[in-house]
């Protein structure tokens, strides 16, 4: 039963941990659940200066319509900015209504409030519905459980309503080693 | 001659394997699962299609395979160390034969798996261990419809970069037709796992339908008027086929599902665990780690009855419970067919998807349930046939239009089981590797240098192999998740490593040449598809 294996163990090459930090300014979306999403960060140094006027943020733009938004969240449903301080983190995200398509985009607020954008993660389409919802399939078109609908959200201009999140952040290279 | 048509019942199976593959060690645990799932699976499942075609039983099945166990299923060393493992189990089912020589009980169960074992090793060498071939014949009879899956069952929508995702679908498509003479008309969505950026990049890869779990159909915008039992087009032109709810509870179903039936053969019960450990030492791990061996004789007995007062095993009964069960599952389609063509304009279709690894493996008498359900819809004019998507898409192409939601089949139909708490530090590391790649083959695919090819191809199959679906799954569910994690961990090593080559970081090239010997895997990858 025993044979000789023609190759050595795990070559010592390929024992190593994952990089703490690639050195990019980055911002990466999942979705999780119908009302939730996970959303990563790496905010680049070089990318990010350190500046005491401006604030690092992340924009989160949700749009149920085929329109298309801009970085500025212009024609986007809701837009939520979200403060970051640390290097890298991620968080989950409960999504304002049912269905919407999501973008994340990570820069900077000017003291003007003009937002900068520098990385942007992909558009995801997070679910119509959920698995209960597929018999009685109206509900997900009037919103689920307590989501908000953005007919119940105070509308500030161009008919978007704006959130501003806290920043509770988790390293996610912290999950990695097993630290949270 | 059946005439009246009314409702097609699509049998889709998806067969799938983390590709495992250690040349390393002599023994790896995790290989078992290959040969677990080659002994128990695909061999009864090529057993049970042959059998129906010699005696004549028209029967259409559709078969996904992924690239990974494809790979596997053509890999020489694996193949070899599974057929030693045949081996082992015939040496074992000797020993049990003469072990339970006082026991008449024990021993005629001894005896039946003897035969069943051996029925399965002569199969085996009578295909020279490449089942592949035999897949592909049963195709080009129309028996089977085969498809493909994602390159290594990477859970497409969480692959961030639209070129990489482009490529675990167009590298899977080519490997399909380079086994199976012709490219795959379907394909099965890793975990049914869709978002609407899949479908135009599945319809420019020529792929004419999928499948989707029953919420992904039933949420689509605008509702299908049909729900899951009509096929739906998406606008970017590509047909998917929900998952019928009812076909799968039956099989599915820990509470009401048949394979619960106390008749039929228990999975964990097994010697592995049973016997003194000197009596079964040579058929486990080196090191004395107790494993499943296949030789279980006893049944599930009842719904809480705890492992150590399961009742002996009857093949008997338990094929009678086959034929029982059978004959329910196809009345039931029957019924269901009557009560949907009532009230349906056009022709009702069900989608009955499982994991293919539930025949034999999960269920032993899974496998003789199959046949046995061919043997039922073929013994009388009835309202329902077994059918294949693409006959079914060609014979009804009436469609409505329609855009299925985001939805997987995992726990609560959402992406949990893949992203969570345990798991969600893997993708940030995923998703830099999949933008270097298409970076570094953006930079480099016009290389003049081979070794820079060499390097590049095996960075494509690092990444690939790091986006398998099956590592967060295993760690979500605490099944061989140390494995699991260092298979992600060493995957993305590699891949670095090999992307520092690029940057002018010196690479030893005995450490490449190991590294492609290692993970022997899309051997012919095309850089083109990440471009």
């Amino acid at each position: 039963m025993q044979q000789k294996p023609p190759f050595e163990p795990l070559h010592p090459l390929d024992r190593a941990d994952p990089p703490l930090a690639y050195g990019l300014s980055r911002v990466g979306l999942l979705w999780q659940k119908p009302d939730w999403l996970f959303l990563y960060w790496e905010r680049g140094d070089q990318d990010l200066q350190e500046d005491p006027s401006v604030r690092v943020v992340i924009r989160l733009l949700f749009d149920s319509t085929e329109d298309i938004f801009d970085a500025q969240g212009r024609s986007a449903l809701c837009v939520q900015d979200r403060t970051v301080s640390s290097a890298k983190g991620s968080c989950y995200v409960q999504v304002p209504f049912v269905g919407p398509r999501v973008q994340a985009l990570l820069g900077v607020l000017s003291p003007q409030d003009v937002f900068y954008p520098v990385a942007s993660s992909c558009f995801i389409q997070m679910p119509f519905g959920t698995i209960q919802d597929d018999a009685h399939s109206e509900a997900c078109q009037q919103g689920v459980g307590s989501l908000a609908h953005p007919s119940q959200v105070d509308k500030v201009a161009g008919g978007s309503f704006f959130v501003h999140g806290s920043d509770a952040w988790i390293d996610w290279t912290k999950r990695q080693r097993g630290d949270t | 001659m059946k005439t009246d048509r009314p409702c097609d019942l699509l049998m889709v199976l998806h067969a799938h394997l983390p590709f495992v593959r250690h040349p390393e060690y002599a023994y790896a645990l995790e290989e078992n699962w290959f040969y677990e799932a080659v002994t128990d699976t695909y061999l009864p499942l090529l057993k049970v299609f042959e059998e129906l075609v010699e005696d004549g039983i028209p029967f259409s099945m559709t078969l996904s395979l992924s690239p990974t166990l494809c790979s596997m299923l053509d890999d020489p060393l694996l193949l070899s160390r599974c057929g030693s493992y045949l081996e082992r189990l015939l040496l074992l089912c000797d020993r049990e034969m003469h072990r339970t020589r006082s026991d008449a009980a024990l021993h005629r169960l001894a005896r039946y798996y003897a035969d069943h074992y051996k029925t399965l090793y002569r199969l085996f060498h009578a295909k020279q261990g490449r089942l592949l071939p035999a897949f592909r014949g049963l195709q080009e009879s129309g028996h089977l419809e085969l498809i493909t899956t994602a390159a290594t069952h990477a859970f497409l929508p969480f692959v961030s970069e639209p070129k990489v995702r482009n490529a675990q679908i167009s590298a899977a498509i080519e490997q399909h037709a380079r086994f199976f003479g012709r490219p795959p008309a379907g394909f099965w969505l890793p975990e049914c796992a869709y978002d609407e950026s899949l479908t135009s990049l599945l319809v420019q890869n020529g792929i004419c339908y999928s499948f989707l779990e029953t919420h992904g159909l039933l949420n689509a915008r605008p509702h299908p008027v049909s729900g899951v039992y009509a096929p739906v087009l998406h606008p970017d032109g590509i047909a998917f086929f929900g998952r019928d709810p009812d076909c799968s509870r039956q099989v599915w179903s820990a509470v009401d599902g048949y394979p619960g039936d106390p008749a039929y053969r228990d999975f964990y019960r097994d010697i592995g665990f049973d016997l003194p450990i000197e009596d079964i030492r040579p058929y486990i791990h080196p090191d004395g780690i107790r494993v499943q061996t296949g030789i279980k004789y006893h049944r599930v007995t009842g719904p809480h009855v705890d492992l150590a007062s399961k009742a002996l095993y009857d093949p008997v009964r338990a094929l009678e419970r086959v034929a029982e069960h059978a004959r329910h599952f196809v009345y039931s389609r029957v019924e269901q067919s009557r009560a949907l063509f009532s009230v349906m304009q056009q022709k009702p279709v069900m989608a009955a998807l499982y994991d293919a690894e539930l025949f034999g493996h999960w269920w032993f008498e899974g496998p003789s349930f199959l046949k046995q359900v061919c043997i039922e819809l073929n013994r009388a004019s009835l309202p329902v046939v077994l059918s294949t998507p693409t006959r079914f898409l060609q014979e009804n192409p009436q469609r409505m239009v329609c855009r299925p939601s985001t939805s997987s089949w995992g726990h609560q139909g959402d992406a949990e089981t893949w992203v969570n708490g345990k798991t969600d530090w893997i993708y940030p590391h995923v998703h830099a590797a999949e933008k270097t790649m298409v970076d570094c083959v953006q930079r480099y695919v016009d290389h003049p240098d081979p070794l820079i090819h060499r390097v590049l191809a095996q960075m494509g199959r690092e990444l690939f192999l790091l986006q398998s679906s099956d590592w967060a799954f295993l760690i979500k569910n605490g099944t061989a998740a140390q494995y699991a994690v260092s298979r992600v961990q060493c995957h993305l090593a590699r891949f670095l490593r090999l992307a520092g080559f690029l940057r002018q970081d010196p690479i030893s090239m005995e450490w490449l040449q190991d590294l492609e010997n290692r993970d022997f895997f899309m051997e012919k990858l095309d850089l083109g598809i990440f471009l």
